[in-house]
């Protein structure tokens, strides 16, 4: 294979080194029959040691789930608020209090909530709106004290809060701020990330199969590397509260 | 930082600077407590052997699988990257995988770089081929910038800065910010510190640089895993993502992911997750209002496809960097990551470092094999059986090894042959061990002097081999 010319475009440049990788890695004796042959192990059941429980039929009670979910997030260090549709406006409002928010983004949907709007206005914080240009937002998104989102899935096995980059929401809404407030449904309780797989529960606004960025959010962000003393609020928010609506009461 | 690429001159036996490690009696705390802790926590993360077993195979059974259909999934993976709008590079070498990123980034007038751990960009040296354009780069990883500023190379593949204590981290950020750092060794304090300097960082870059965990053939997905949040803010607040990785970094499904990253979690931290998990497929699409705007891959072979070809070997390949070898392995434990001198040190640096095509002769012998690092791998590579043929193809008498080592070893098997070939000669040789093989003293040992000292002497029996057959009525016929 004649070498690439070095005045080629960057594209050609490594099509050339793909051709030599891809040739390098065919060229060898073995078939894919040498792959390992792992007793009791079925490689195209990858999910099965997730999945295994339900299809034997066992029902793990929608509390217990929820409690699990409690337990694991909590563990990681974030603060669950158990709450219903109706008072969650008037708790996002006091819990936010609590923490010293004065500004706070919220996607379209929270901010043109009349209840959350009233909740709001007794209290001293400014609720603003994802700004619509890329720039401001990098720059203001750094400055705000708390934003509140919503969820795709919560996963109970892990304590994790599945999300994913959206218009209303953007990456760093959730990441760049101080204190986030996540909401999740009773509705949205899953066993495992198996499970949330499965069900794709991303599955919205559907450009494929994958979202631009979809994300698991477990804890508080968190650092060991200071002699394995863990710390909260390395780079990601130092709070992470969840506001658990259960939507089975009245 | 430096990484040892030519080693012909550089590097001192490991054995040279592991002496030199044992006599650091703060680093030998600070190793020995930081480690205890690690093997604590993985112990706690895998309470039950039967579920440990069952996921251990079937992650080693997806990567041997995905090792085996390695070309067809690169080039799956590819088209899908390069559908959802990811640039796919490819590169054969270091040099070629680092110049190829300082390219992308001068096709964009980057300026300040922020990364987001990666042993890989370690490998290929990134950071002073950038520093040597002019180019300012920030590691943003608490680990990482703490040895940035020491100017040190990382020795953990998961806490770089394990070998430091919290007074040693103090007195570096008061240096570098004399009149910021707080003064205390406060870890809270410290971190608090780290995080407003680096959040200047997040807002003005003007690219970010990363590694990748697992790379989804089927989706075209980079999927991230870390603690701290600067990996996910790295990724999305520039506008230019680079993200680089090994081949064999690749798995086949969507669905092969959740084992993979349960196992990496446990067996590094004893996490049952880490706290970011990130999943990204593609750049900023119309209508959001942030994540970069252009994401570029750069796949790096490196020698990886010389180690794809012997079946045995290619298990390194599987090796999903949770660090796991090293923080059970006890020579790591008291000598540190730095002993090694290398990008990946402990047990998968010794197998990994001389297949990368790096010059480490040592690294297969500094081992006892006791196999404490294969017991604990969560893909199972078998990496005692990798050390022992490693050191087997360095002794092959056709080897081209050089130095009085392996004069020494080629000079024993000469020998060994003509005893064996010369029937008188083995005779003589025979009865002077059992009359004088008890009593060697130490410095007449030779070569087996440093092997002795710590260990018990075979005993030597009165009598060969030989004359107790023929003293049971065992003929030479």
């Amino acid at each position: 294979m004649t070498p690439p010319d070095s005045t080629a475009s960057p594209m050609t440049k490594t099509t050339a080194a793909r051709d030599m990788i891809i040739a390098a890695l065919r060229d060898c004796q073995h078939h894919q029959s040498d792959a390992i042959e792992i007793d009791n192990t079925d490689v195209d059941n990858p999910l099965a040691p997730y999945l295994e429980a339900d299809e034997s039929g066992v029902n793990i009670p929608a509390a217990e789930t929820r409690q699990n979910f409690t337990a694991m997030i909590e563990d990681a260090g974030a603060h669950v608020i158990a709450t219903t549709a109706g008072e969650f406006p008037h708790i996002l409002a006091a819990t936010a209090s609590e923490y010293g928010v004065e500004s706070l983004i919220l996607p379209q949907i929270l901010l043109h909530d009349v209840a959350i709007q009233d909740a709001l206005k007794a209290t001293a914080i400014e609720a603003h709106a994802v700004a619509e240009d890329p720039d401001i937002w990098r720059k203001e998104v750094f400055s705000f004290d708390a934003a509140c989102t919503d969820c795709h899935a919560a996963i109970a096995a892990t304590g994790s809060l599945v999300m994913s980059s959206s218009p209303q929401q953007p990456r760093l809404m959730s990441l760049a701020v101080p204190i986030h407030f996540a909401v999740v449904r009773s509705s949205q309780l899953y066993l495992t990330f198996a499970h949330c797989l499965r069900a794709r529960v991303w599955d919205v606004d559907n450009h494929g199969d994958m979202p631009t960025n979809l994300f698991l959010i477990s804890g508080p962000s968190r650092t060991a590397d200071i002699e394995q003393t863990l710390v909260r609020g390395a780079h990601g928010p130092r709070h992470l509260v969840v506001f658990l609506i259960d939507e089975t009461a009245s | 930082m430096t990484t040892p690429q030519n080693t012909d001159t550089a590097t001192p036996h490991l054995r040279v600077a592991a002496a030199q490690a044992l006599n650091n009696l703060a680093l030998r705390k600070t190793m020995g407590s930081a480690m205890d802790g690690l093997v604590t926590k993985r112990h706690e993360a895998f309470p039950d052997p039967a579920r440990e077993n069952r996921l251990r195979n079937l992650g080693q059974a997806i990567k041997a699988r995905a090792l085996a259909d390695l070309p067809d999934l690169l080039l799956e993976f590819e088209a899908n990257c390069s559908r959802n709008g990811i640039v796919v590079h490819w590169a054969q070498s270091r040099s070629e995988a680092a110049l190829c990123i300082r390219d992308i980034l001068k096709d964009h007038n980057s300026q300040i770089i922020i990364k987001g751990k990666s042993m890989v960009s370690e490998e290929i040296d990134l950071n002073h081929v950038l520093e040597a354009d002019g180019m300012e780069v920030v590691e943003s990883d608490l680990g990482e910038f703490i040895i940035q500023l020491a100017k040190e190379a990382p020795s953990h593949i998961i806490a770089p800065a394990i070998h430091k204590n919290v007074a040693e981290i103090a007195a570096l950020f008061a240096h570098h910010f004399p009149d910021t750092a707080p003064r205390t060794t406060d870890p809270e304090a410290l971190v608090a510190f780290s995080r407003e300097i680096l959040r200047q960082k997040f807002q003005q870059a003007d690219a970010g640089v990363s590694g990748v965990n697992f790379a989804i053939a089927e989706t075209g997905t980079l999927c991230l895993i870390e603690n701290e949040g600067n990996g996910r803010l790295s990724t999305t607040a520039p506008p230019l993502h680079i993200a680089v990785m090994g081949i064999e970094k690749i798995i086949a499904k969507r669905d092969d992911f959740p084992v993979l990253l349960e196992l990496l979690t446990r067996s590094a931290t004893g996490q049952p997750i880490s706290n970011y998990v990130n999943m990204i497929t593609s750049p900023r699409r119309a209508g959001e209002r942030d994540g970069p705007t252009a994401i570029h891959l750069v796949l790096l072979d490196g020698n990886r496809t010389a180690i794809h070809r012997d079946p045995l070997m290619r298990q390194t390949l599987a090796c999903i960097r949770c660090g796991a070898c090293m923080n059970h392995c006890p020579i790591y434990a008291r000598i540190g990551g730095h002993s090694y001198q290398s990008v990946y040190p402990g047990p998968i640096g010794k197998i990994l470092t001389p297949q990368l095509g790096l010059d480490r002769p040592d690294m297969p012998h500094a081992s006892t094999l006791c196999g404490a690092c294969a017991d604990k791998c969560p893909v199972r590579i078998p990496i005692p059986d990798i050390l022992r043929e490693l050191r087997h193809r360095q002794t092959s008498l056709k080897s081209s090894r050089r130095g009085i080592g392996a004069r020494f070893d080629r000079m024993v098997w000469v020998l060994w042959a003509i005893l064996q070939r010369n029937p008188l000669l083995y005779r003589i040789a025979a009865r002077a061990l059992t009359r004088y093989g008890n009593h060697v003293p130490l410095v007449l040992m030779g070569p087996f002097r440093s092997w002795a000292r710590f260990r018990r002497r075979p005993y030597f029996s009165a009598e060969t081999l030989h004359d107790a057959a023929r003293q049971h009525g065992f003929a030479d016929d």
